[in-house]
């Protein structure tokens, strides 16, 4: 990743990003493949949502939680400046929420947690040979390390970030009533909300999931130079998740404001 | 309890929360409803899934708008710019009159247009299922706002225009202004006397106003009676008089007709004759009146009368005077 090659040009980081994007197309061209075709050890796809889903719970509750409560708080400051009206305070922030800001949000703190511990174990499995042997034994470490993480990063990526966003959205119901003295009934309309949004939503926790544990496990895979390349692949890891993450946001949203019914200005 | 238990319970939770959520936001109605057609000109920004209230509770939802285009309907005779289907809740049917008013409003200032129904007058029937009424159309601020707007232009258009002839008028107002102020400071005093005047004048008129209403009511009130009642009496008398004058008049020109040019010439110069008789009587009484002349010093002259009286006295005491002159 670039960020290592901190005293490379313009150009010369480009063509990393253009080669680190290949890789990356190329871990996941191969994980959808032995997704249907390969052979997984059992339980392990159940190990790894737990580690992805239920070990993140607290986390991201905590995390989507004061998300939503600044959220609210900030646009509640700022709306009474042009508006003493905050009856559709809470229609405004629901549709924000489950059009953007539960996944994109959402997911950026759950890339850091899950996305560097993803590098880490593969990264580390990689500087101690236990890849090179896995391979020595005809299993491709895709197969065998990759896809179970994909599929839990894909299932329980989604689960975490749609309760993160009934988390951020109970916080935010809790400030504004606290803050702005906007009745829980009123903060709680759907008015402004429509299918398309939940589904533009639900799209992009599924596509974020699977961007994490990709980028993740591809990091993890090129990992080089002992522990401090372990270190090196968790950091690239967690910030190439996030980049990710944001330009995924802008195509899905940009695709999603012409083609997924009910998606578009308010 | 296993991992997959755990992850399982986690997955539910999600499912769950994500299912009762479409639920909500679906706005599945579990009870009964029944449609309303709704007729507008213009119903403003009122869009399909819309609230519709009953005070702030919500009994129905806007189902579709339909363009009619002022096509006509000949089940209600209207021709309906927009009509709009409005699902309600069957349990409030009852409280929804044939007077009812259905009205577009809004759920704050900001907020999302819905229709707001006034259920009417409660001894009249309910409405039935499928029937169309006439919605209140919202006011038009949009089309005030443009009319204030061209106002707004012209007003400016006009004052950038005639800026020094608004400018010289108004000049010509402010000096108007301070001449009929200083004139009013210089005779203060007598604007003052002037006013006490008329009011003076006017108390008095109102008095004698007052006096002449109360002397003349009842004479003006006799007299108009009075014509009333001869106004009454001509009218009713109006037509034999009339019948009379004309058969009259019939009659004189049917006499006219009878006489010839020569008895007409003789009745002009028997009226010329006596004309002149009657001057001449006139001229004899004016002389007789001066006292001249034998009848005219007999009548008029005291003396003479005087005389007479004595005389006669005198025949009373002395009879033989008739006989014999001493």
């Amino acid at each position: 990743m670039t960020v290592r090659s901190k005293d490379v040009g313009l150009f010369e980081a480009a063509i990393n990003v253009l080669k680190d994007f290949r890789a990356v197309w190329r871990v996941f061209t191969k994980t959808l493949y032995y997704l249907f075709r390969g052979k997984r050890e059992k339980g392990e796809i159940a190990r790894q949502m737990f580690h992805v889903g239920n070990e993140s719970l607290f986390f991201m509750c905590i995390t989507m939680a004061f998300i939503g409560a600044i959220i609210t708080f900030q646009t509640g400051l700022q709306s009474k400046k042009l508006l003493p009206d905050f009856s559709l305070m809470g229609a405004t922030y629901l549709k924000l929420l489950v059009r953007d800001l539960a996944a994109s949000v959402g997911a950026l703190p759950l890339a850091t947690r899950v996305g560097a511990g993803i590098a880490a174990e593969i990264g580390s499995m990689v500087v101690t040979d236990q890849v090179d042997a896995l391979r020595m034994c005809a299993a491709d470490p895709i197969d065998y390390l990759v896809v179970p993480r994909f599929i839990a990063c894909v299932i329980m990526g989604t689960v975490i970030l749609v309760i993160g966003g009934f988390v951020a959205y109970g916080a935010g119901m809790l400030v504004a009533f606290v803050s702005f003295d906007v009745n829980p009934h009123t903060f709680n309309n759907l008015m402004y909300l429509n299918l398309g949004d939940l589904v533009l939503g639900f799209l992009k926790c599924l596509v974020y999931g699977a961007a994490i544990a990709i980028v993740s496990a591809q990091r993890g895979l090129a990992t080089f130079g002992g522990s401090e390349g372990v270190g090196w692949a968790t950091t690239e890891a967690v910030v190439g998740s996030c980049f990710a993450i944001i330009v995924l946001n802008l195509i899905i949203s940009t695709v999603g404001y012409f083609l997924v019914p009910g998606v578009g200005p308010m | 309890m296993s991992v997959e238990v755990r992850v399982g319970l986690l997955i539910l939770v999600a499912i769950a929360l994500l299912g009762g959520f479409i639920f909500v936001l679906g706005g599945v109605e579990l009870g009964d409803q029944y449609s309303v057609y709704v007729d507008f000109d213009n119903p403003g920004s009122v869009q399909p899934g819309a609230s519709v209230n009953i005070g702030s509770i919500r009994v129905g939802e806007v189902e579709g708008i339909e363009y009619w285009g002022q096509k006509l309907d000949p089940d209600t005779g209207r021709r309906p710019m927009i009509r709009m289907h409005v699902r309600i809740d069957t349990e409030v049917q009852e409280t929804i009159h044939e007077d009812a008013l259905f009205y577009v409003t809004s759920q704050s200032v900001l907020g999302e247009s819905i229709i707001s129904i006034d259920p009417g007058d409660p001894e009249k029937p309910h409405l039935e299922d499928g029937a169309v009424v006439e919605g209140v159309d919202p006011p038009r601020l949009d089309l005030a706002f443009a009319m204030a707007y061209e106002l707004l232009e012209g007003m400016t258009r006009l004052l950038r225009e005639n800026r020094e002839d608004l400018g010289d008028l108004l000049s010509s107002a402010a000096s108007m202004i301070r001449r009929a102020d200083a004139f009013f400071a210089e005779h203060d005093d007598r604007l003052d006397r002037v006013m006490e005047n008329i009011e003076t004048a006017t108390s008095q008129t109102n008095e004698l106003l007052t006096t002449a209403n109360d002397t003349m009511n009842g004479r003006v009130q006799r007299v108009l009676r009075n014509l009333d009642g001869t106004l009454a009496r001509v009218s009713r008398d109006i037509d034999p008089i009339m019948t009379d004058v004309r058969s009259l008049a019939t009659k004189a020109d049917d006499a006219m007709d009878t006489l010839g040019p020569e008895q007409r010439q003789q009745i002009q110069e028997i009226l010329a004759e006596a004309e002149r008789s009657v001057n001449d009587a006139r001229e004899i009484v004016a002389h007789i009146r001066s006292g001249r002349g034998t009848v005219g010093a007999f009548l008029m002259d005291e003396e003479v009368y005087d005389d007479v009286q004595e005389m006669l006295r005198d025949l009373k005491h002395n009879p033989w005077k008739l006989f014999w002159r001493e």
